[in-house]
């Protein structure tokens, strides 16, 4: 699995990846970054990251991969959902928003589920 | 904040317009919703949904950075105001609804943080006065923020570096130049950073292919060009609030805007109030990636641009001069816009520079408030009988409290409101007896 990375703090969003799962190959970059490997198959995925979890972090991809492809998976003083989330990559989303203030807490369970749709 | 016929006007005006600006699709101020407009405009979304959206994107903030950060300065901010105006806007089903929604909206903020301020100032215990610790580290702790975005994109090594050659001019610099220590941080900050990105650029020499996608949008520029002379009025209008003393740009400037505005027309005040328009300003260069790409690829603008407009309002000598300044500002940006795109296409590392400085900012601001608010606990607590020890606990045990429950309330407003809940609680505590003041 091949999972690009943009928006705020990039590097505790990697760290939350490799503890979920150290075989999964993250690429830093940027949204506008990211969207030619998306496209290309470079990236199966993309996390991002901002303060709402819906703004600085998926903005751009909904406006260049399509809102269909993006969602946001925790909002600000929210909690992500599991169910929500199945729904979500099950519905063929690839771009996931997330609150900054949650990063920790978001991605082992959105990488749990990614794991069991591959 | 002082609560007359004048200051309600200016609110009502500025929510009013700003919840027009969103039911038009014009300009919102959540970065998040610019890109879903088009959705519905293009006929792919309904209006209820695209409100669902935006509610569940903002209420956290309105509620958290909103509210707590509005009772801790006694100053209204865009996030109680331009987010909720946003929703408004929004979830207004006619035209004329929105703006008579948002400066209802507007009038009820100003009356009721003025009215929770004017109680919060009579309790026994000084909640107010120990609340004006919560900005302390502010301008020095923002001063931090180049180093920690070069510890994010070049590692530990030039971290480490780029912080002792920051320090050396920090302490040595003051002693031969009248330039403040804090201006010394970041100043010799910011040129590493961009010293160090520029150097990466020239080493990889590559171009990604997003510039040509960017270019596309032409139209979408020419819808927000189209808008000028809304987008223009509601510059001012934010120029003439700021201005006004009623409200403040961002976390970076409205603690320390808070207490220049209490000290009065001194020289001191004047002299912070200028070190905090400077540091807005660094604040809304680093925006500028952000608002530009979201505004290019949707033909959304904001309602405050770059937020360069706060800067003008804090400056301005006069409402008149704040409101002209606020117009032009805008005018300028949106000619800009194309310019701006074609800029950011050309080189992907700004856009890199920009998420971590915005990062960056952002862990500092957070650190530098929670430092001031435990500062504040102490205080409050030292005034009575539950000592400096005694604040520190109440506070310690919110903060953890909210940290262990998922961070319902975000990080950059969890200090402050603790600090309020503390002197809140200290308060019920003399009521009943248990801490009397000393």
């Amino acid at each position: 699995m091949r999972v690009a990375i943009g928006g705020m703090l990039k590097n505790e969003m990697q760290q939350a990846i490799l503890k979920a799962d150290p075989t999964v190959e993250t690429i830093i970059t940027t949204d506008m970054g990211a969207v030619p490997m998306l496209k290309s198959g470079q990236a199966d995925y993309y996390f991002g990251a901002c303060e709402s979890g819906g703004g600085a972090a998926i903005s751009i991809l909904i406006g260049m991969i399509g809102y269909s492809k993006c969602c946001t998976v925790c909002k600000t003083g929210g909690k992500p959902n599991k169910a929500e989330i199945e729904k979500y990559v099950s519905e063929g989303k690839i771009c996931f928003g997330m609150t900054v203030s949650n990063i920790d807490g978001t991605v082992p369970i959105l990488m749990e589920v990614l794991k069991a749709h591959t | 904040m002082e609560v007359n016929a004048l200051n309600i006007i200016i609110v009502m005006a500025a929510c009013a317009l700003t919840a027009y600006l969103s039911h038009m699709g014009m300009a919102v101020f959540h970065d998040g919703i610019r890109p879903v407009i088009p959705e519905y405009i293009e006929g792919r979304m309904h209006r209820t949904e695209m409100a669902s959206i935006a509610f569940g994107l903002s209420v956290g903030f309105i509620a958290s950075v909103g509210i707590g950060n509005a009772l801790a300065t006694n100053l209204l901010n865009p996030w109680l105001l331009f987010l909720a105006t946003d929703i408004i806007g929004i979830a207004s089903p006619k035209k004329w609804l929105a703006p008579i929604l948002g400066g209802l909206y507007g009038a009820l903020c100003l009356t009721g943080i003025g009215g929770i301020n004017m109680v919060l100032t009579g309790m026994p215990v000084d909640l107010i006065g120990g609340m004006g610790e919560v900005g302390n580290y502010i301008v020095t702790g923002f001063a931090i923020f180049p180093i920690i975005a070069i510890v994010m994109q070049f590692g530990f090594k030039t971290g480490v570096i780029t912080a002792v050659l920051v320090l050396i001019f920090r302490f040595a610099g003051p002693s031969f130049t009248p330039v403040s220590g804090d201006a010394w941080t970041m100043m010799v900050g910011v040129i590493a950073l961009v010293v160090l990105c520029v150097m990466k650029d020239a080493k990889s020499g590559q171009k990604e292919s997003a510039a040509d996608s960017l270019n596309i949008f032409s139209e979408r520029v020419a819808r927000i060009k189209k808008n000028l002379p809304f987008l223009m009025a509601s510059g001012a209008l934010i120029a003439i609030a700021c201005n006004a003393h009623i409200f403040a740009g961002s976390d970076v400037s409205m603690f320390d805007l808070s207490k220049a505005y209490a000290m009065g027309d001194t020289a001191e005040a004047s002299a912070l109030i200028r070190t905090v328009a400077a540091n807005e300003f660094m604040r809304g260069l680093s925006f500028i990636p952000l608002i530009a790409t979201t505004a290019i690829t949707t033909g959304v603008y904001g309602v405050a641009g770059f937020t360069f407009v706060y800067v003008a309002g804090y400056l301005a000598p006069n409402p008149i001069v704040a409101a002209v300044f606020g117009a032009v500002i805008i005018l300028a940006e949106v000619m800009l816009l194309g310019l701006i795109g074609k800029f950011l296409g050309n080189f992907p590392s700004m856009r890199d520079a920009s998420d971590n400085i915005r990062s960056s900012m952002n862990t500092c601001v957070e650190f530098a408030l929670l430092i001031g608010s435990v500062a504040a606990c102490c205080t409050m607590g030292a005034s009575t009988t539950a000592g400096a020890a005694g604040g520190f606990i109440l506070g310690g045990i919110i903060y953890l409290i909210n940290e262990m429950t998922g961070r319902k309330i975000m990080r950059m407003a969890i200090g402050p409101v603790a600090a309020i809940i503390t002197g809140i609680i200290l308060n019920l505590t003399y009521l009943i007896g248990l801490t009397p003041l000393v």
